[in-house]
């Protein structure tokens, strides 16, 4: 801390601000999208490397529906779960991962995932302001669902740890949506909007538990 | 004040002028000097591992760098030196996902280790890069520039994500900078899964 205390002394306030953190981000964005696969100490395959797992989470509509509502309902919430559930999120995620990769069985996975859309969805919709264990919790239990789903493609992948860090960024670029659009909360109708976000999330979450989709 | 962010868009404009990856990189017709630059960024094990030391050792201010960069330079020399010395590691992947995992963890839970558990990860991380960077190129002279490469890779990028940890104050970029820990240690507990399935 004394280190610390040092160094920031002599910085000015404005240090580091978006200005270029901010399309910096945006930058690597685009090069991690745009990158080819790496194949270092690899062979190649349909299914491996940092696009496939990139890809992963965004081919699949019921996967990012339940991402963009966990930002939605941390943003709602506010601080500390804004931030906490999606740190805690890719690390349960990880555990359902192992789980699939390592060939365990779990039943209803494909039902936890449209479920995850719609409870989550719900409590966006309406406004629910639960206690951040709860909220912990419940995000943690649909983790991993949505952990194990990617774990069992993951053996297949051509490159292990870059199918793990695609599926894991993207998965974080989805929350990272997720919050940016729940921020319109500070104002009366992005409330609304929000709100409607969720209530769409909700009954797509809904037509994939029932079939419709 | 400048210098982590030149050094930042240095490392994006390198990136983004990147090419796949191949073993070792023979095909892309690079120098050894660059070859050597480019093996540790391009190997996603050692630049994860250096990416989540680094945010580890700036995350808590400058001061952990006292002893973390001396650690990881003085154990990638300590690499270096084991392969050629023929001594193997077998299990150097793994035990690099884990020293991953562990430094990813710590960043996420916004944890400061101990000086002496600093010490032996950056000590540890180095090691087993150098252990794994040994430069195929046949003459002295080239692998030295090889060798050169590596190191000032290593250290330019454990030190700018370091020094991005370090200087960033806004709440919400720490955040990010625990979010960034969070990803490296679900990365690399997945592949660390699967180095123990295989």
């Amino acid at each position: 801390m004394q280190g610390k205390k040092r160094v920031t002394q002599h910085l000015p306030s404005t240090w580091l601000l978006p200005t270029w953190l901010l399309p910096g981000a945006i930058a690597f964005g685009l090069i991690a999208a745009g990158a080819s696969p790496a194949l270092a100490h690899a062979g190649t395959g349909a299914a491996g490397g940092l696009m496939a797992g990139f890809l992963h989470p965004l081919t699949g509509p019921d996967h990012i529906i339940a991402m963009v509502a966990v930002g939605l309902w941390g943003a709602f919430l506010g601080a500390p779960a804004i931030w906490a559930l999606p740190v805690l999120f890719p690390m349960v995620m990880a555990f359902g991962g192992a789980w699939g990769m390592l060939g365990l069985p779990l039943p209803f996975v494909e039902t936890g995932i449209a479920v995850s859309g719609l409870v989550l969805g719900l409590m966006v919709l309406l406004g629910v302001e639960a206690p951040l264990w709860i909220a912990a919790l419940l995000v943690g239990a649909f983790a991993i669902f949505h952990g194990y789903a990617h774990g069992v493609e993951l053996p297949e992948a051509a490159e292990p740890l870059a199918y793990s860090l695609g599926f894991v960024v993207a998965t974080g670029l989805l929350h990272l949506i997720g919050i940016g659009f729940g921020s319109l909360t500070k104002w009366k109708a992005g409330r609304i909007a929000v709100r409607t976000g969720g209530g769409l999330i909700a009954i797509t979450g809904l037509a994939y538990l029932t079939g419709v989709l | 004040m400048r210098f982590p962010k030149t050094i930042g868009l240095a490392a994006i404009i390198s990136l983004s002028a990147t090419t796949r990856a191949s073993a070792h990189f023979e095909a892309l017709g690079l120098s050894d000097f660059n070859t050597g630059v480019i093996h540790p960024l391009l190997t996603l094990q050692h630049a994860l591992a250096l990416i989540a030391f680094g945010l580890l050792c700036g995350q808590h201010g400058a001061f952990p760098l006292r002893y973390g960069l001396p650690a990881l330079a003085l154990g990638l020399g300590a690499g270096f030196a084991g392969a050629y010395l023929g001594a193997t590691l077998a299990a150097a992947p793994t035990i690099l996902t884990a020293l991953c995992l562990a430094a990813g963890l710590a960043v996420a839970a916004n944890y400061r280790l101990p000086a002496w558990a600093t010490i032996g990860l950056g000590g540890a991380i180095g090691l087993m890069i150098g252990f794994e960077s040994k430069p195929e190129a046949t003459t002295p002279l080239a692998q030295l520039a090889g060798i050169s490469g590596t190191t000032i890779a290593v250290l330019l990028l454990f030190l700018n994500l370091a020094g991005l940890a370090a200087f960033v104050t806004a709440q919400w970029l720490q955040i990010g900078i625990r979010v960034l820990g969070s990803w490296t240690s679900a990365a690399a507990f997945l592949n660390m899964m699967l180095l123990f399935r295989k």
